[in-house]
Parts: C-alpha cells; structure tokens; sequence
C-alpha cells in the first residue's frame, strides 16, 4: 500500500478530474461550471474516502481471517 | 420548454436510430442511405482496412480476448470489444478464423501484434464514431434555418472530442470549456501512464482496461503506439491507479464526446423557429 498523503492526493486529483466531467456535462457556461466544480469535486472525494474508511475497519474487524 | 429540452422532431429522431443500426452493422452504410457516397465510401474503406490490417498483423489473435455467445451450442455473436464496433466484418472474420491459442501458438511470437490490435481497435472505434457521424449529418440537414446548415456537424464535433478530448467544443466556440475538459481528461490520462512507467497500456496484461484505455482516441492510440516497447522493470507503488486513472480517462473522454455532440446539435435546434423558448 502506498503513502496515505499521496493516495489522498491522487484521490482528490481524480475527484477534481471527475467534477470538471460532471459539472462540464452539466452545464455550458464558464461560470455555472466553475460555481458547480467545487461541491462535486469534494462530494466525490469524500464519499469514496468515507467507503475507504468503511473497508478498512471491516478489513481489521469483522472481516479479518484470524477474527 | 428550456434549452434542456430541445431534440429533434419524431421523425428524425427515428431515422436517426436506423441510420445508427445500418452505420454500426457496416460502416458507410447509413451515409449511402443519406446518398452521402463519398462520406459512404470514407468510412467504409477506413474501417474495413484497419479492421482487415489489424487482423492480419495481429494473426487473428484478437479472437482471444472474445468470446461466442449464444443459446445451446450455436453462437449467435461474437463478443469482441472495441472490434465489434464494426459488427458485421468483425463477426464474419470470428467465424472464418480459429483464435491463435487453439493453433497452438503464443501470441508473443508475434511481432506485429501490438500494431495490429491499435488497428483492429481503431475499426471498432471508427465503426461507431461513423455510426454519430452519420446522425449529425441527418440531424443538421433535417433544420430549417439556413444559418443552421452552416454550422458543424454534431458528429463532426464529437467525433474531434474524441481524437482529441476538448476539440469538438473548441470548435463549437466552447474554447474555455473545451480547454478545461480537455486539459482535464488528458492530464489524468498522462498522470497514470506515468504512475504505470509508460508500460501499462497492454492488451494482454489486462484486455478489459485495455479497452478503457483505447477510449482515449487519437491521443490514446498514439500513447499505445509509441508506449510499446516500453516493459515493467519492477512493481510500481501507484501502477493499479495508474491503471484505473487511464481507463477512467479514456471513459470520461467517451463522456466529453458525448457533450460535444449534444451542444453542437443544441446550436442547430435552438435556430428552429419551433423551438422558440422565450415562451
């Protein structure tokens, strides 16, 4: 596994990616795009973050084989 | 009615859906049906070689990385992703040939192979991108307005998005937007073939990823092309994101075509006196 700054950062890298595809498909004006860019790009990090937390307590809990 | 609502008239809309069917079943063929014959013959020829190139050059061991569906012991199709984008050559050659697998051989042993799946691929694609080419033409000369048939061809403009992701809107007049999805897309592209050492655009290594990958266009192709000699010297820490970012920029540059087509086609729509959303 790698560094967790860099795997956040990779994250946040493809959640921005992301949001500019989202909010680009959404809308046509330079504004309304850029107004719409933050909300997705954070919303998308953080729900994919949220199920990386998800995973990784039931990897060390629940989930574990020596559990 | 809002600028979200605009589509073409019912009975375009349904000659858009054949012209589609008869472009994928063989490219050309919906432009013939439009009598555009040298668009016909274009598309045609284009597809049919690269598909035929591919294959030859490859040693039909694209076979490998398809699959025969069907009911009981007869196929029905040939599953063959990207190649089945030009469904009716590629189904045909699927049933002409044997894999290289069953012939006993491995497909390193073939020295063209690489070049001949780009190619084989790139048919695919072409089929497909024939298939939106043909129903932008049909979209654009079904307007009214006289200023509309000026304007670019839907298919024209997603068809440039995806040779080059942010073209088509560049060309539409949508420059920011164009620069921004298309900086984006390829920016992520680039950022996971580098986390991949340049190596991990492979058929064989992950054929499902591939096709991703190959989603990219031109500038995919060209990436494919030239990454070829490149092989993993040892486990890279991000190579799997790297992996996921590539294929995940090659679906998104599917997206940005997609939008390319659709505001191109808005411009024309929004000029049909019908369409009047002031109201």
């Amino acid at each position: 596994m790698g560094s967790p700054i860099v795997m956040t950062l990779l994250l946040l890298f493809f959640s921005t990616v992301l949001g500019v595809v989202a909010s680009c498909y959404r809308f046509d004006s330079r504004k309304e795009i850029l107004d719409s860019l933050p909300r997705r790009t954070l919303t998308f990090a953080l729900v994919v973050a949220g199920f990386g937390v998800v995973a990784y307590v039931l990897s060390a809990t629940a989930l574990m084989p020596t559990a | 009615m809002t600028t979200q609502d605009l589509a073409p008239c019912e009975s375009t809309r349904a000659q858009i859906a054949s012209t589609v069917w008869f472009s994928v079943l063989i490219p050309g063929l919906g432009h013939l049906l439009q009598k555009q014959r040298g668009w016909a013959l274009f598309w045609f020829v284009t597809s049919q070689f690269l598909l035929i190139s591919g294959f030859y050059l490859a040693d039909f061991s694209q076979l490998d990385y398809g699959s025969p569906l069907g009911i009981g012991g007869n196929t029905i199709i040939y599953f063959l992703i990207p190649e089945s984008g030009n469904f009716l050559s590629a189904q045909i050659f699927a049933r002409m040939y044997d894999s290289i697998e069953s012939g006993g051989r491995y497909p390193t042993e073939i020295p063209w192979r690489n070049l001949g799946y780009i190619m084989s691929a790139m048919s695919g694609f072409l089929g497909i991108f024939s298939a939106v080419h043909a129903a932008g033409i049909l979209s654009r000369s079904s307007a009214s307005s006289s200023h509309a048939k000026t304007l670019l061809n839907p298919g024209s403009a997603a068809l440039l998005s995806f040779m080059l992701p942010g073209l088509g809107h560049y060309k539409t007049g949508r420059k920011f937007k164009g620069v921004l999805l298309g900086g984006s897309i390829m920016a992520l592209f680039i950022v996971g073939m580098m986390l991949g050492d340049w190596a991990d655009f492979d058929r064989q290594r992950h054929s499902y990823y591939w096709v991703g990958q190959m989603c990219m266009g031109g500038s995919g192709w060209l990436t494919a092309l030239m990454s070829e000699p490149a092989k993993f010297t040892s486990v890279m820490p991000y190579q799997d994101v790297g992996l996921l970012f590539t294929t995940a920029a090659g679906f998104f540059n599917i997206v940005a075509s997609l939008d390319a087509f659709h505001r191109a086609e808005h411009d024309i729509l929004i000029l049909e006196p019908s369409n009047d959303i002031s109201e």
